[in-house]
């Protein structure tokens, strides 16, 4: 892409950023492009096919990691970016995939993170790996997460982001907790505008 | 004040049963559907009590273990806090929906479809520190939360 038409769409995607910020202090649709995020996938789908961020060129990604038992955070982002995508037009949306990987993958199958997905909408893609590789990914993201033992309970936190990445890999927008369907389309709309 | 209004308001204009103890009445209690092989859940309702009180236990024949949390951010990441005894204030209500406090159900024992309804037992204990308990029906719904169009 020519270099002047490249800068005109960062600056498009920079005004869509400003005109979201006020008023008060939001931890959405934060441009992380200078902080090389991401980069890496390497997990496994439902049906247990390797995925890889390469093949996904030319497509924007919606990214976000989290675990099923979750009965709050994960459902609720799920539901967001789910009616996000519906706002999307046909044309937009066959642009777009989202992707959820399980940050607990020895509790969470394979089956059951695609069937949680999926209940969000079937054109999620679920994804888990071992332990190793969860850490890998989320590590390339910089998205904390912590498993701990409370009694009986197994608990996890973690961070609430979302990654949208461009249809060239490179990991572009981290999408805070509080960010609406609204907001989720704007900032993928900017670089389904780019691609 | 508002918010009573809102919750009575809402309660009649759903027609959602509202079960009353002694003091306490649980209002709309639902429960977070799964997918198949899902192990956990939330439950979420309106707790409200003419007397100051506290939720300190709750039980299911639904689940192994049952505890009330609350979502939190801590250091940048969400977590869930075990609460062992949730406060209920006096003529006051305390809600537990999603991106507060919840009940978690832990180890389910049976497949929960939404339209389903689950026992949940609540324990309180008053200032005098008696414990009395009262048993509600929540109504599980989709995974996404969503309540069923034109349910009860």
């Amino acid at each position: 892409m020519p270099a002047r038409l490249r800068r005109r769409a960062l600056l498009g995607l920079a005004g869509a950023l400003l005109a979201r910020a006020a008023p008060a202090a939001s931890s959405s649709g934060k441009d992380v492009t200078a902080e090389h995020l991401g980069g890496l996938l390497d997990l496994r789908d439902p049906t247990g096919r390797v995925r890889r961020l390469a093949e996904f060129r030319g497509k924007v990604l919606l990214l976000f990691f989290g675990y099923t038992r979750c009965p709050d955070v994960c459902p609720t982002t799920l539901l967001r970016v789910a009616e996000a995508v519906r706002l999307l037009r046909t044309d937009e949306a066959a642009r777009v995939q989202v992707l959820w990987a399980t940050v607990d993958p020895e509790r969470d199958t394979p089956a059951l993170v695609g069937r949680y997905v999926e209940a969000f909408n079937p054109a999620f893609i679920g994804l888990s790996g071992s332990v190793a590789q969860t850490d890998a990914v989320t590590a390339a993201f910089k998205f904390r997460y912590e498993i701990t033992y409370y009694r009986s309970e197994v608990l996890v936190s973690h961070s609430p982001d979302g990654y949208v990445i461009d249809a060239r890999g490179r990991t572009r927008v981290r999408i805070g907790y509080d960010a609406s369907p609204e907001q989720i389309v704007r900032d993928v709309r900017a670089l389904l505008a780019e691609a | 004040m508002d918010r009573f209004i809102l919750h009575a308001a809402a309660a009649l204009a759903l027609a959602i049963p509202a079960a009353a103890f002694a003091d306490v009445t649980i209002e709309a209690p639902w429960v977070r559907g799964v997918v198949a092989g899902q192990s956990a859940t939330g439950a979420f309702m309106t707790i409200r009590s003419t007397d100051a009180t506290a939720l300190v236990g709750v039980s299911s024949p639904a689940a192994e273990a049952l505890h009330v949390h609350r979502t939190a951010m801590t250091d940048g990441m969400m977590a869930m806090e075990p609460v062992d005894a949730l406060p209920v204030p006096a003529h006051g209500s305390v809600a537990l929906e999603p991106g507060g406090f919840h009940v978690m159900l832990m180890g389910l024992r049976t497949p929960l479809h939404p339209g389903d309804k689950v026992p949940l037992t609540l324990t309180f204990r008053g200032a005098d520190q008696r414990e009395t308990s009262v048993t509600v029906q929540a109504e599980v719904r989709d995974v996404t939360g969503v309540p069923a169009p034109g349910k009860r």
